[in-house]
């Protein structure tokens, strides 16, 4: 074998072993993405929450449906009223003439009076159109809002999560801070869900097998 | 086997090896560039968007940069917010400078209701806040009366009196508060000072607001009353916590990095401060509407360098919106094109007055280019003839151009594709930052092999089968009944309430009526003739009656004028709009990410938390759509999924 022979194989050998650290590292980083992921498996996925947190507010889809319909269904309840009046009278007459032609008369007359009264007024423009239909959708912006709160909080703590899990802080206090955030992003989201999210993973986490 | 056959077999296995990692490699790389554009003066950068605003009220204003740490972005926005960045734009954080727990750098006028507790000096201002009412005001509507009830039966009037189911008074309803905006105030001007007491200064319209630990609290530094401008803030790179600010209400200028500010009392500048900008060695240049004024030493006086009128060489220019020094070098965008000088200030000579005469220059700033060559880069409005000011409506910066030798050439140098207005531009560490009204665009190069090609391939995947963002606005509208239909049968319904009976009632009375008298008579002649006549009656009597009214009320009584339906009206489509922009800002946010992974423009952190955002996003949208996105992509796409 020549000298350059020689030169031109420990150049395509260094070069192997160069390839071959960096698809090591390659693999090392798919692995810890990998990694990542597993340990998110069990969290209840964005929809799910924004699902959950819109019910707990009592804005989901159907409970605005549900709204619309029973405003126009509501003209069909009467305005209802009653009422009561009980009355007495009494009439007394005592009537005395002596001159002419004498005669007296007592006269006592009494009398008491039960009134009931009852009815029911219909408005039933309301059939047609219940200005209430309008104002429902009013609740759209508070369910746009809430679906905008809970999938940037979400979205925030995942971040944070992936933060900690693919490239954490060297310093301690800084890996300290991110996992008070992701304390607090998680805090959010249960008080959004009525404590449902940190439930769900915690059952979610008992209940599937261990892929790590 | 040999030696030299073992030799030759390895290195055939490395070559084959080496080949297949640089197909993959290739695979992952974007397309090659234009040779052309490759030209060593011409910019090649890749543009990549980083940030979308949301289309109502997130109008982008403002951009700074952490001149040591590139990474830390931040920029401001038309409702008030800033957001901050820590990764490059991968991710964003909304803060808000809202000085709550600030003490009035100005002194506190009290308040006829004396909320100013204790008007001496460094007292603490409490702002009154108006009170605005309940949020919802009771309606003065009571649909019984309950007295008819005991009066005689009328079938003239109804026993309920007049129910009034909608307050004619306009109140703050449910719809009308889901409409209504918040009082905001617009950034106009970001800045990043390391060495300042407040690292992280903001200027809104009327006021300067500083934050040291990074934007969760800010200080009020500086506030006029009235609509006082503050355009610029600059921080002294030589004097830590020297810093000035612009305004037009003249020049301000803190040595205790904005804890007081004091006008500056040198006379000048006769008008507004426009521009202000510190060169390294600390020299402080100061544009004064057409006038520039230079200061050398912290306590010289300002010295005009322009206009001079003893040469005819520099023309006159108009106001001047900022000021680039470096070293001699100095550039200033006016409204009247670009102007340069190579000494110090002095000798402006126009630039490119073929191309940028009579141009309004937005900013001017100087950077690196591909090859670590000084580059200029400039914004150019294009503003119709007859405006004034680049502020004025219509006047819209549409590109920016660059030039790498002193001016001579000039090549179109942002190529993001955008049909927002360029509002500023920042350049750090090796990177051109873009921002326009809606987006945030940075200088980038794609690493080959740094993404992992399964997630370049989901990406284009999910590209591919991305459904027309129309199909999914008018879904989403569909599934919260807001489309232009529904709206409009709803409002015509509301109209045509009025034929219907707005009181039909069903009235029922009953009367037992129990009477007992007795009468004692004596009559004075007759057979009985002094004889009392005791009688005695008792007579019980009972009726009842059923009565039906109904009443026709033709004259909008239900409230429902044409001024209501209208209102109604605007209030649906304000809502109809907020969705529908909802929807596009998601869509298009979706679609820029899954660009960017498609081209293998990050890392393995930013992929993932890329991929978590799209996530996200999809999830947004499928909520309003109620069903798959993939679902509204037509057939070829999903096939090809």
């Amino acid at each position: 074998m020549t000298t350059t022979q020689t030169r031109t194989l420990t150049t395509l050998a260094l070069t192997a072993l160069l390839a071959a650290s960096a698809s090591v590292a390659s693999a090392q980083a798919r692995e810890q993405v990998q990694q990542a992921r597993r340990a998110f498996a069990h969290e209840p996925e964005v929809a799910e929450t924004a699902r959950e947190a819109l019910q707990y507010f009592r804005v989901h889809p159907e409970a605005l449906d549900g709204l619309r319909s029973s405003a126009r269904a509501r003209a069909l309840l009467p305005v209802i009223a009653g009422g009561y009046q009980y009355g007495q009278t009494r009439d007394q007459l005592f009537y005395d003439q002596q001159i002419t032609s004498p005669q007296t008369r007592d006269q006592n007359a009494a009398g008491t009076t039960h009134s009931v009264t009852a009815g029911a007024l219909w408005d039933l423009r309301q059939l047609g159109f219940n200005p209430a239909e309008v104002e429902v959708y009013g609740l759209v912006s508070v369910q746009r809002d809430l679906m905008l709160e809970i999938t940037r909080t979400y979205f925030l703590r995942r971040q944070l999560q992936l933060r900690l899990a693919l490239r954490p802080p060297e310093d301690p206090l800084a890996y300290a801070a991110l996992e008070l955030r992701v304390n607090e992003f998680t805090a959010i989201l249960d008080v959004l869900t009525g404590g449902w999210f940190s439930e769900t993973a915690e059952e979610r986490r008992r209940t599937s097998p261990r892929t790590d | 086997m040999t030696r030299a056959a073992a030799a030759w077999r390895f290195g055939l296995a490395v070559a084959l090896a080496l080949i297949g990692s640089v197909a993959q490699a290739q695979d992952a790389a974007p397309p090659e560039e234009d040779p052309e554009a490759a030209a060593p003066s011409a910019p090649s950068w890749e543009w990549i968007q980083v940030l979308a605003s949301p289309r109502i009220g997130q109008r982008l204003t403002a951009i700074a940069v952490h001149p040591s740490r590139p990474e830390e972005v931040w920029v401001g926005s038309q409702a008030g917010i800033v957001l901050r960045s820590r990764d490059g734009g991968t991710t964003w954080t909304e803060l808000e400078p809202d000085a709550l727990t600030a003490t009035a750098r100005t002194t506190p006028v009290p308040e006829a209701n004396g909320s100013c507790r204790e008007c001496g000096d460094d007292v603490v201002f409490l702002q009154r806040i108006p009170y605005r009412g309940p949020p919802y005001s009771v309606p003065a509507v009571n649909p019984v009366d309950i007295r008819p009830w005991f009066d005689a039966f009328e079938p003239t009037t109804s026993i309920f009196g007049t129910p009034r189911l909608q307050d004619p008074v306009p109140r703050r309803t449910l719809l009308a508060q889901a409409v209504e905006t918040r009082d905001v105030e617009p950034v106009s001007r970001v800045t990043v000072c390391p060495t300042n007491y407040f690292p992280l200064i903001v200027a809104t319209e009327n006021e300067v607001l500083g934050s040291n630990d990074g934007g969760y609290t800010w200080v009020r530094l500086l506030r006029f009353p009235g609509d006082v401008e503050t355009p610029q803030v600059a921080c002294d790179p030589t004097t830590p916590d020297h810093l000035v600010i612009a305004t037009d209400a003249g020049l301000w200028e803190s040595d205790d990095g904005g804890i007081t500010l004091s006008p500056d009392l040198s006379g000048w500048p006769r008008h507004s401060a426009a521009a202000v900008q510190f060169t390294a060695d600390g020299t402080l240049f100061i544009g004064s509407e057409e006038e520039l004024f230079v200061r050398r030493g912290r306590h010289d006086e300002p010295e005009r360098v322009y206009p001079v009128f003893e040469s005819s060489e520099t023309i006159p220019w108009e106001h001047i919106d900022w000021i680039e020094p470096d070293g001699d070098e100095v550039w200033l965008a006016t409204r009247d094109g670009l102007r340069r000088s190579v000494e110090g200030g002095r000798r402006f000579t126009q630039v490119a007055p073929n191309l940028l005469a009579r141009q309004a220059i937005g900013q001017v700033i100087r950077g690196e280019s591909e090859t670590g060559t000084p580059r200029i880069a400039a914004i150019v409005r294009d503003c119709p003839s007859g405006a004034d000011t680049p502020n004025e409506p219509g006047c819209r910066a549409t590109h920016v151009l660059s030039t790498d030798d002193g001016g001579d050439t000039w090549h179109p140098f942002f190529s993001g594709i955008t049909r927002r207005s360029i509002q500023q531009m920042a350049y750090a560490g090796g990177r051109w930052f873009v921002l326009t009204g809606g987006e945030l665009w940075v200088t980038a190069r794609a690493e080959p092999g740094a993404m992992d090609q399964r997630t370049v391939d989901w990406a284009r995947r999910r590209l591919s089968v991305t459904p027309p963002m129309r199909a999914v606005v008018e879904a989403a509208l569909d599934r919260v009944d807001l489309n232009r239909g529904q709206i409009d049968s709803m409002l015509e319904r509301a109209a045509a309430r009025s034929w219907l009976p707005d009181q039909v009632s069903l009235n029922f009375e009953y009367d037992a009526v129990e009477r007992d008298a007795r009468a004692a008579d004596a009559p004075p002649a007759g057979p009985s003739a002094g004889l009392l006549q005791d009688t005695r009656t008792q007579r019980a009597t009972s009726q009842w009656s059923l009565f039906v009214y109904v009443r026709w009320n033709l004259d909008d009584a239900g409230g429902w004028d044409p001024a209501q339906l209208e209102r109604a009206r605007s209030h649906l489509y304000e809502i109809r709009r907020r969705i529908g922009f909802l929807i596009e800002d998601a869509w298009h946010e979706r679609r820029l990410h899954l660009r960017r992974l498609a081209r293998a423009f990050a890392d393995p952190y930013q992929a993932e938390v890329l991929r978590e955002r799209i996530t996200m996003l999809e999830a947004l949208m499928e909520f309003w759509l109620d069903g798959e996105l993939d679902a509204l992509a037509p057939a070829v796409m999903t096939r090809r999924r």
